[in-house]
């Protein structure tokens, strides 16, 4: 059976092609076939109905250096054996290239002074995420800070993080946190 | 399931075995194209506002999003749940959805009705309450809070802008509130026409993933 498709490399006879090998030429095409059917069903069941993503909390206050990641306490999601959260409450771990959406949030209670300026940062990249002006209430008021990154590139072994940032070298409470990191695509030309 | 292919015994029967084969692939290719179209359309649930929703008053933490008495307009449901039914606390979506992680979002303009207050602040929370036969409940009795996406913006004397966005893992009878909490103290603040709240399956959550 010397010919084939050229897509998917199905094989098929040619006109010279004895008939008595007919048997063995339909299980090659048909072989040929299911071969293709699994590639695409293995492309599927990256997708569908789970695809990598970690969600992870900070669930009781902890008093957390400014400018340091925030450690979680709880996994919500784990997909993917993104989080240990033994080795590394502060870490998600891209497990497999892509773009994420990578989104977190902070409850922090306000300074107990003066003003400050209050950002929040997700690693690696640290560009700031969300800013309130801290009106420095002490505690009063419950500043609630959140990001949602819609996008971005990660590869293998990229560790995301969340931080905080009043711009003063001391620890100061964290009331609660989350992290998430969600694939929505692989990254190759279709 | 493996395609089948003819032996020595069904050599005269030809046109019958192309028949099944032919059948087998439909049934694979129908499973396929089944998954895609599923993997290419999550549960999406978005819904807007018609109406000026109004009398927010400050001190407490008050509902908004869809719920009685405030109509949101079903603009886009390519669920199983009724287009009537709301993302919020008017119905059960997620025993219908399933369980799973899901993204959440909220967009709004909300300005006072009056006077505003320079520099008050609102928190904007998409809250997220499981059944508990024994809670008394923030929001309803019998539900228990158990997650939130939150954030804070201050007046700055004509309304504010608000989105908020981000992941939960929701269980079955879940419910999503969205709610407000200001020091505007001057006046009540209204939700302008357009506000917007969307849930959005992305992934099972028990699974793992196919790396």
């Amino acid at each position: 059976m010397p010919n084939t498709t050229i897509n998917f490399d199905l094989p098929y006879p040619s006109g010279v092609d004895r008939p008595c090998d007919f048997a063995e030429q339909w299980c090659e095409f048909t072989a040929a076939i299911d071969g293709v059917f699994d590639t695409f069903q293995a492309g599927i069941d990256r997708t569908i109905p789970v695809i990598p993503m970690a969600l992870v909390q900070l669930t009781a206050p902890a008093s957390v250096f400014n400018f340091n990641p925030i450690p979680f306490d709880t996994v919500l999601v784990d997909t993917a054996a993104m989080v240990d959260m033994d080795v590394d409450p502060f870490t998600i771990t891209i497990k497999r290239p892509g773009r994420y959406t990578v989104a977190g949030g902070i409850q922090k209670p306000s300074i107990s002074s003066g003003t400050a300026q209050t950002s929040i940062f997700i690693q690696p990249e640290n560009d700031a995420q969300a800013i309130v002006n801290d009106i420095g209430t002490d505690g009063v008021i419950v500043y609630c800070l959140d990001a949602y990154k819609s996008v971005e590139t990660h590869a293998v072994g990229d560790q995301i993080r969340l931080a905080y940032s009043v711009g003063t070298s001391n620890f100061f409470t964290i009331s609660s946190a989350w992290l998430s990191a969600v694939w929505h695509s692989d990254t190759e030309v279709p | 399931m493996a395609l089948s292919c003819p032996t020595e015994e069904n050599f005269a029967a030809v046109a019958k075995q192309l028949h099944k084969t032919a059948v087998e692939a439909e049934e694979r290719i129908y499973e396929l194209e089944y998954q895609l179209r599923a993997a290419a359309n999550r549960p999406t649930i978005i819904q807007e506002s018609d109406t000026l929703e109004t009398g927010l008053f400050s001190g407490t933490v008050q509902l908004m999003g869809p719920r009685f008495g405030v109509s949101f307009l079903t603009t886009f449901n390519n669920t199983l749940v009724p287009s009537d039914e709301g993302v919020a606390n008017n119905s059960a979506p997620f025993p219908i959805l399933g369980e799973g992680a899901y993204e959440v979002g909220f967009t709004a303009t909300i300005v006072a009705s009056g006077a505003a207050d320079v520099n008050s602040y609102r928190i904007i929370q998409i809250q997220q309450h499981t059944p508990d036969p024994s809670s008394a409940g923030t929001i309803i009795a019998g539900f228990r809070l158990v997650d939130a996406i939150a954030t804070t913006v201050f007046e700055s004397g004509n309304g504010i802008d608000v989105s908020i966005a981000g992941h939960l893992r929701i269980k079955a009878n879940d419910r999503i509130f969205v709610t407000i909490y200001h020091t505007n103290t001057s006046s009540t603040l209204n939700v302008s026409i357009g506000a917007r709240v969307w849930i959005h399956k992305v992934s099972d959550a028990t699974l793992t993933a196919v790396l």
